[in-house]
């Protein structure tokens, strides 16, 4: 395939490292953590962080949970599960058609496959393949968690606002990074991008932070962009994150230090063309470096080598500047990714739905 | 147990090691409530082809008939293995091999076994319960069929916003409003826009998200207009243009098929034509707006004319009312409020002349006074420019005097009559 090109710009030139886990220590977050079960409304994005924590998005709920998940290893054989989707089916009692997994993550310690599932009249799980590819309920009943609420007003002025309940935020992603859990989402009102940073021990109090995303066309209409699926990495000690937006773009923005309510310009990576939307994006290492991987709704699989984003200039024209090659690969119809040792996972929709693995080597 | 019972016999004692082992299984659909502590019917036969009503879609699936030795190696089995002894199995599964059995809870009380599916049998679907006593005895199975709902509901589309007949051409979003809530996940499939000039329907007007952007009850829809195409300068803009064009004339069509949250479609299908006007490239601002303000002791609205149709939606959440605790200030619109307490007044909100004009009405009469009225700059109009830029602002042209700032306030007073 022809290589296509990718432009951007990089305020620092380092090494590029995935996100560490913040160092905070088990008791830190024990301490802030309740027994029970959490009063979940429903589950969407979701993403491990730091100490066996998976943090769960709940937009129906307007709120974040922290659900200790401890985990063990069941092997490191490459995961394959065919028919993934009437399996599901089978487990909830419904046709394979009902059935929508909504996002995946890998847990750091036992390399188990989660997954978010929910059926069309709205009841959800979170469902659990092992390294033999078989499937068991993850109980989200009597459990260790705290949760974090999101913030559905205005503005900071309006807090009279605030209950209004034809106002809804809805959480399109979610990540840890240093420190915090990044939340991406969009409200049924106003058409605006705050990207939500709430502190994690979560302190119960409302003290995320949001940062307006705007981005550029043409070096010259600057609009709100809502971020529909998002990684984060960190680039010389400072977090980025690589961003497909509401409308399209692939960019890339920085998040940590900046105050709240900041206005943040994500700079151009990609233009995909007309009708394609990103579905997930991950970052991931192997002995050659380090990627991104841009699963979409239309094109093909992506791969970045992200040692290429520094140093190149910004993609002002999207429709014909050369820049940073990315590459196509073959895996058609890919929905999702996480990173599981020497392989990346991918949920994949070729008629009917599937995980496969696919080795790092070989990408 | 068997030990026991030879034992028994074997000391004169009546018990029949058969009978004690003697399993004449009966499985049965029982409706939520039956599954709680009531006592087994045993005797009746397993009926293959069993319907049960709607109502009994959260109901379980019973084993009775059991003997006390069957009851007794039950009760000793750790959870896991509960499932070889009774799975249930939607009707694809059951014919699968490889298809795993239903989620759910078991439990072996008063004389049965209850499995209780994780998630309720859903509506017009087959299952299949099977039932093999420990030790691989005596196996009898239930199929059952939930009954479909009622062909058609009575939840109803009630209303489109905006409600003006003319849109601009860069109209962002609209609102679908339903008479009761929703199932959300399938509302693309059900939401066409019909260009008139050509009868056909527009190729993706609309922006999908992941999750669908409802209200907390799931009584109000956003659909976007995909911003990828509206706004100037990117690739689908120039590939593929706006999604409306200046001087059509389009129509929404709803068909019945979505399904609320029950699972019954919509009583009818509903319709709404509009026609495009002209791109709206001008933020609303404070100062073309037209205040009307009330008399003291009145309960009569507080209105703004905004002089063109506003966003719906922000028109009811975002405007306040408050009474200003440091009074005497100059009549009109500011950026800064002098007010120390939110004090804000309870009332309701109107709207109307097809969203262009905000109706406040107080709870209690107006007292003389000074008051605030608050707007948070994000207010928008139909094409999504607010207070403080257009939609999409050309960086190279003059910022609005409300650029930076959050919230727009405008002083005014009630005097005495």
């Amino acid at each position: 395939m022809r290589n296509k090109a990718l432009a951007i710009v990089i305020t620092t030139i380092a090494a590029f490292t995935l996100v560490a886990w913040n160092a905070v220590p088990d008791e830190a977050i024990s301490a802030t953590f309740v027994y029970g079960t959490p009063a979940l409304e429903s589950i969407g994005a979701i993403a491990f962080g730091p100490d066996n924590v998976l943090f769960v998005g709940d937009s129906q709920g307007a709120a974040v949970y922290a659900i200790d998940m401890p985990d063990a290893k069941s092997g490191d054989k490459p995961i394959s599960v065919e028919n993934l989707d009437a399996k599901l089916a089978a487990m909830f009692g419904t046709t394979a058609d009902d059935i929508t997994v909504r996002d995946m993550a890998i847990h750091p310690e036992s390399h188990n496959v989660y997954l978010s599932v929910s059926r069309g009249d709205s009841s959800f799980g979170l469902v659990k393949v092992d390294g033999n590819g078989m499937l068991s309920e993850v109980s989200l009943a009597d459990v260790h968690y705290s949760k974090g609420e999101i913030s559905n007003a205005p503005s900071p002025e309006a807090t009279y606002r605030r209950g209004t309940p034809a106002r809804q935020f809805t959480i399109t992603d979610l990540a840890f990074a240093d420190g915090e859990v990044l939340v991406a989402g969009l409200s049924n009102q106003e058409f605006a991008s705050n990207f939500r940073r709430m502190p994690f021990p979560f302190t119960g109090k409302m003290d995320a932070t949001s940062l307006e995303i705007y981005h550029v066309s043409h070096g010259q209409y600057e609009t709100h962009a809502p971020v529909d699926t998002f990684t984060a990495y960190e680039m010389n000690g400072s977090v980025h994150v690589v961003a497909s937006y509401t409308c399209t773009p692939l960019v890339l923005f920085r998040v940590d230090g900046l105050e709240d309510g900041a206005h943040v310009m994500g700079t151009t990576v990609a233009e995909l063309g007309a009708g394609n939307r990103p579905l997930d994006i991950i970052t991931y290492s192997d002995g050659r470096g380090d990627f991104v991987l841009v699963a979409n709704s239309r094109h093909p699989l992506m791969k970045v080598d992200a040692s290429s984003f520094a140093g190149a200039e910004s993609l002002v024209s999207p429709t014909k500047e050369p820049g940073v090659p990315f590459e196509t690969m073959p895996q058609a119809g890919i929905q999702l990714l996480g990173e599981r040792g020497d392989h990346i996972v991918m949920l994949q929709n070729n008629d009917g739905l599937q995980l496969i693995s696919v080795a790092k080597e070989s990408l | 147990m068997l030990a026991l019972a030879l034992a028994l016999a074997a000391v004169g004692a009546c018990t029949d090691p058969a009978a004690e082992h003697a399993d004449a299984p009966t499985v049965r659909f029982i409706g939520a409530a039956d599954s709680q502590g009531d006592a087994a019917n045993p005797g009746a036969a397993a009926n293959p082809g069993d319907a049960a009503s709607p109502g009994n879609a959260s109901g379980a699936i019973e084993v009775s008939g059991l003997s006390p030795g069957t009851l007794a190696t039950l009760a000793r089995l750790r959870a896991g293995a509960l499932p070889a002894v009774l799975a249930v199995y939607t009707q694809e599964a059951a014919i699968d091999p490889q298809a795993p059995p239903m989620l759910g809870e078991h439990r072996v009380e008063d004389g049965r076994i209850v499995f209780t599916p994780r998630f309720p049998f859903a509506p017009g679907m087959s299952y299949v319960a099977r039932y093999t006593s420990p030790g691989g005895g005596a196996k009898t199975k239930l199929e059952f069929h939930i009954d479909a709902l009622a062909t058609s509901g009575e939840t109803r589309v009630t209303v489109i916003y905006p409600s003006a007949e003319v849109w601009p051409m860069n109209q962002l979003k609209m609102y679908v409003h339903f008479s009761a809530p929703m199932r959300a996940g399938r509302s693309f499939a059900h939401l066409r826009l019909i260009d008139e000039s050509t009868g056909a329907e527009v190729a993706q007007p609309f922006v999908t998200v992941q999750e669908e952007l409802w209200d907390r009850d799931h009584r109000i829809l956003t659909v976007l207009y995909d911003p990828a195409r509206i706004k100037r300068g990117l690739a689908p803009n120039q590939q593929a243009g706006l999604p409306l064009q200046a001087g059509s004339a389009y129509r929404l069509v709803i068909d019945a098929d979505w399904r609320d949250a029950e699972g019954r479609p919509l009583a009818a299908s509903f319709e709404r034509a509009f026609r495009v006007g002209e791109l709206d490239r001008a933020s609303p601002h404070p100062g073309d707006w037209s205040i009307g303000v009330p008399n003291a002791g009145t309960t009569n609205p507080l209105t703004i004319d905004f002089g063109e149709p506003m966003d719906h939606g922000l028109l009811h959440s975002l405007i306040g009312v408050r009474r200003a605790s440091l009074p005497g200030r100059a009549a009109g619109w500011d950026a800064r409020s002098d007010t120390t307490a939110a004090d804000e007044l309870a009332g309701r909100v109107e709207v109307t002349d097809a969203e262009s004009v905000w109706h406040f009405y107080p709870n209690a009469p107006w007292a003389t006074g000074d008051y605030e009225i608050v707007v948070p700059t994000i207010l928008e109009d139909l094409a999504g420019n607010n207070l403080k830029s257009l939609f999409d602002a050309d960086l190279g042209s003059t910022p609005s005097e409300f650029a930076a700032t959050e919230t727009a306030y405008f002083s005014f007073s009630i005097g005495n009559r």
